[in-house]
């Protein structure tokens, strides 16, 4: 007798997930594998009748707890992955607000010494040239702004006077 | 089912409780019997988190059973993997009245020391034939899926089933005669 060749047909047969004619054939010949077959089904019987576990109930409110335990994490998870998003968004703004150094000028021989010293405004005066259209744009200022002070002079005058009549 | 995932995937709170109405004890007793009274708690609650974090990538390939149970398997295997050494523990029967189910009164008493044995017998299967068993007779998972799920051969994981049916038939010889 081949029943060693019958044997996951025999499993499958018992589970009734398939039965060929083959094993059918050997079957109606070999008490011994037919025997086998049915305990296999009495053993599947005896296990689904054994009394059921259940879990324990803390457990089962653990469990069903387990969404409301973590939607703060995923909330914060959620909240810190936001605010580094927004770091990353706006770090470039404020760098572009700060400007950036001129670049030095390589100090070389060639360069000219572009720097002046004076003691006074007459310095200054007598270093530009007499008739520059500068200086005359100068002069043009001075005047309005003696104008302006002397308006002042004499807005100063007049309240004093109107002091000295009350 | 499908409107199940759906509600699970969009974090509706009737799915998630729907799943643990409907599948939770059938989770704790496919890890209890995997891993041991000791760590099933620990490795149910480990199941649903995983469960309840992953189920928004879930296609349905498969059938969401198989899909949960392997989880679950995935999750005992690491559990069993730690506690290698230190996982002898309560017997079943002990930790069945532990756990506040207590034995069946209407059942013979030479039934239920049938189903003892019985249980007893599963919870001391070579580790490869109580998967393939657990997975078969607890969770329902055809064998074409518990092969997918394990990684291996179709008839290997019918061979194992059929090594650990030849192991528990032993087991209840005595209560037979």
């Amino acid at each position: 007798m081949d029943c060693e060749r019958f044997k996951e047909a025999k499993v499958l047969a018992a589970h009734d997930e398939g039965r060929t004619p083959e094993l059918d054939a050997h079957l109606a010949s070999c008490a011994s594998c037919r025997a086998e077959v049915e305990e296999m089904a009495e053993i599947r019987r005896r296990y689904a009748e054994a009394p059921a576990e259940a879990m324990s109930e803390p457990l089962r409110a653990r469990l069903l707890a387990l969404p409301r335990r973590r939607a703060p994490r995923y909330a914060w998870a959620a909240l810190a992955a936001a605010a580094v998003l927004l770091a990353i968004l706006v770090a470039p703004l404020f760098r572009r607000e700060r400007p950036a150094p001129p670049p030095e000028a390589p100090k070389t021989e060639s360069n000219i010494d572009l720097t002046f010293s004076f003691d006074s405004v007459d310095d200054v005066r007598a270093s530009l040239p007499e008739d520059s259209d500068e200086l005359a744009a100068t002069r043009e200022s001075e005047v309005a702004e003696s104008e302006v002070d002397r308006e002042f002079r004499e807005l100063g005058e007049s309240i004093q006077s109107l002091e000295s009549y009350w | 089912m499908a409107d199940l995932v759906k509600g699970l995937q969009s974090g509706q709170a009737w799915a998630y409780e729907r799943l643990v109405r409907d599948y939770g004890d059938r989770i704790y007793r496919f890890v209890r019997r995997m891993v041991g009274n000791r760590h099933a708690e620990d490795v149910t609650q480990e199941v649903f988190i995983r469960v309840h974090r992953s189920v928004g990538s879930y296609e349905p390939s498969g059938s969401f059973d198989s899909w949960l149970f392997t989880i679950a398997n995935n999750m005992c295997i690491d559990n069993m993997r730690r506690h290698r050494n230190d996982r002898r523990e309560l017997p079943l029967v002990e930790a069945a009245s532990a756990n506040g189910r207590p034995p069946d009164p209407s059942a013979a008493p030479v039934d239920r020391e049938m189903h003892e044995a019985l249980m007893r017998a599963v919870d001391e299967l070579p580790e490869d034939q109580k998967q393939v068993f657990l997975m078969r007779e607890e969770a329902g998972i055809p064998f074409k899926e518990i092969a997918r799920i394990v990684r291996c051969p179709l008839n290997t994981a019918l061979g194992r089933m059929h090594y650990a049916m030849l192991h528990l038939r032993e087991s209840l010889k005595a209560y037979k005669e």
